[in-house]
């Protein structure tokens, strides 16, 4: 009887068992795809900025329809991380580049005030900053250099870059000089035109070149910031801020994301990254990516790095460059022989001012590895990574922003 | 007597016939969501967006084997080739400096190229079926 009864509760037990192994195996399925999904969340692509391009020297409307909501912005309540979602946009145009944003937000209207205030911003620099094209009502770059030797009032914006172009032209021993756009200009052109007619392409004329060098004395770019005006007092002299302009604007726009209460979130300035925080989601630091500067490589990213309150900065030849005679002339020209710069594929620095890390990429694609290393040792906090053909090599702190390390 | 040992044997029998009819129904049933859900996943795995002065012109489906080019009205100097390993590029423009051309294929969702002087942008979107190494936010 007792036996009887127990083989009848065994056997209901399995029954049992066997439906409840089924019921969470199907669950279990399903869960695991969902949560596939959810990691993979699609995520809101607002690509903006063309139709407020720039173009010919008008000025556009710069989404003026986009709703805008800036109350309690800098007052942002803090919420649980599954609270937040992540966005991404684009802004194509200024600083002739593709700038990409990541935003953490808890809605789309808290995305939406972060995303017109990046882009306003980022076409609002631009101008500033622009030596191309001139803008009604607007004093830019361009605007002091029509006006080479005679005194130009020109915004706080533009007398504070200028100021960090000189600062950056004796902390790179000469290597980043805003006041070479004489140079800059005559390789801009060979560079555009060999392009466009690779069978018609050519160099600049060394004896040009050489001329042009007697005008980009640094010494003569002179700032009141008293009356607040620019003066080259070369009039054949031009500035150009290439080197500089888009890692300071984007060191600019994270630092007034900051004081405005941005949560979290990163920006790409073609090259250029700069995270604000770190990923709140997953409560992890931002995975940046290096790119591999060597074309057709089996890998498009040769190393990955954790970062957070980070700028991650590279310069390189693979992308803006032109091929003369069958050798390659990248468009990063050091002032010290007015060619380009050939130690290195590309060179990567970490640090925490973007516009530091842009200048300082920039002035280590122009020495040698040791050389480069020397320099570095003046810049606390800052680290670099260097990429030459197949061979990698980096700075003990930068190691330690690898991922995996 | 004879009946009373029938039921014996029968009650000695753990699971019956239905039992197993019922758990393999579970079970297949699991297996088809679960082949359902992840065939839809991979079909929406990857697309190319790709955008004109804001305005998207193209989604393309990134499928292997598949390979075609992409012309456009409003600019013929740009082409843009669908590859069979499943990545997309730029291929011409008259523009200055080719950067969009030298962008390469681009097949990792987040991956992005533009043309700038020609107002032209290709975003790659969908699930990721990448290893931890392509597991990034952005790339410098």
């Amino acid at each position: 009887m007792i036996r009887q009864c127990l083989l009848r509760n065994i056997r209901s037990f399995l029954s049992v068992f066997a439906v409840v192994f089924a019921l969470i195996f199907s669950v279990g399925m399903i869960a695991l795809q969902l949560s596939a999904c959810k990691n993979d969340v699609k995520m809101p692509v607002t690509p903006t900025g063309d139709s407020t391009m720039p173009d010919s020297g008008t000025i556009n409307g710069v989404s003026e329809s986009i709703p805008v909501t800036t109350a309690g912005v800098s007052s942002l309540p803090s919420v649980a991380p599954s609270e937040l979602e992540r966005f991404e946009a684009y802004v194509t145009g200024p600083f002739d580049t593709v700038t990409k944003m990541i935003i953490l937000a808890v809605d789309q209207n808290e995305f939406e005030d972060s995303r017109f205030f990046v882009e306003q911003e980022l076409w609002r620099y631009h101008r500033l900053f622009d030596i191309y094209d001139d803008y009604p009502g607007m004093t830019n770059i361009k605007t002091i250099n029509d006006r080479a030797g005679s005194a130009v009032a020109c915004p706080e914006e533009i007398l504070d870059l200028i100021a960090f172009g000189i600062e950056c032209e004796e902390r790179s021993h000469g290597r980043v000089n805003i006041a070479m756009g004489s140079i800059l200009s005559l390789w801009h052109e060979a560079r555009t035109h060999s392009n466009a007619n690779p069978s018609q392409a050519f160099i600049p004329d060394q004896q040009a070149l050489e001329d042009a060098a007697a005008h980009i004395s640094i010494d003569d770019v002179k700032i009141d910031r008293e009356k607040g005006t620019v003066t080259l007092l070369d009039p054949k002299m031009s500035l150009d801020v290439g080197a500089i302009a888009k890692g300071y604007t984007v060191e600019k726009i994270a630092r007034a994301l900051t004081d405005r209460g941005f949560r979290a979130g990163a920006l790409d300035a073609g090259g250029n990254v700069r995270v604000i925080g770190h990923n709140l989601i997953k409560n992890t630091p931002w995975r940046i990516g290096i790119n591999n500067p060597i074309e057709n490589a089996n890998h498009s990213i040769i190393e990955i790095v954790e970062v957070a309150d980070r700028s991650v900065v590279t310069s390189g030849n693979d992308q803006r460059f032109f091929v003369y005679a069958g050798k390659r002339y990248s468009h990063i020209i050091d002032p010290a022989t007015y060619q380009p710069a050939e130690y290195h594929d590309s060179v990567s620095i970490i640090t925490e001012d973007s516009g530091l890390a842009d200048m300082l990429s920039t002035t280590l694609m122009m020495m040698t590895e040791i050389d480069g290393r020397t320099l570095l040792s003046s810049f606390p906090g800052c680290e670099a990574l260097w990429v030459h053909g197949s061979e990698m090599t980096m700075t003990e702190g930068f190691e330690r922003y690898v991922a995996g390390r | 007597m004879k009946d009373k040992l029938d039921v014996t044997r029968d009650r000695r029998v753990f699971i019956r016939s239905r039992d197993f009819f019922v758990l393999f129904a579970l079970i297949g049933l699991a297996l088809v969501l679960f082949f359902v859900t992840w065939s839809t996943r991979t079909s929406s795995a990857s697309v190319a967006k790709i955008y004109y002065d804001g305005q998207l012109l193209e989604v393309v489906e990134l499928t292997s084997g598949t390979e075609r080019d992409f012309l456009f009205d409003v600019d013929s100097s740009i082409v843009i080739r669908q590859f069979a390993d499943q990545s997309i590029a730029f291929m011409a423009s008259d523009c200055p400096d080719r950067v969009c051309i030298r962008s390469g294929k681009l097949r990792r969702p987040g991956e992005f190229a533009a043309c700038v002087p020609n107002h032209f942008l290709i975003v790659i979107e969908g699930v990721a079926q990448f290893s931890d190494w392509e597991d990034v936010d952005l790339v410098a």
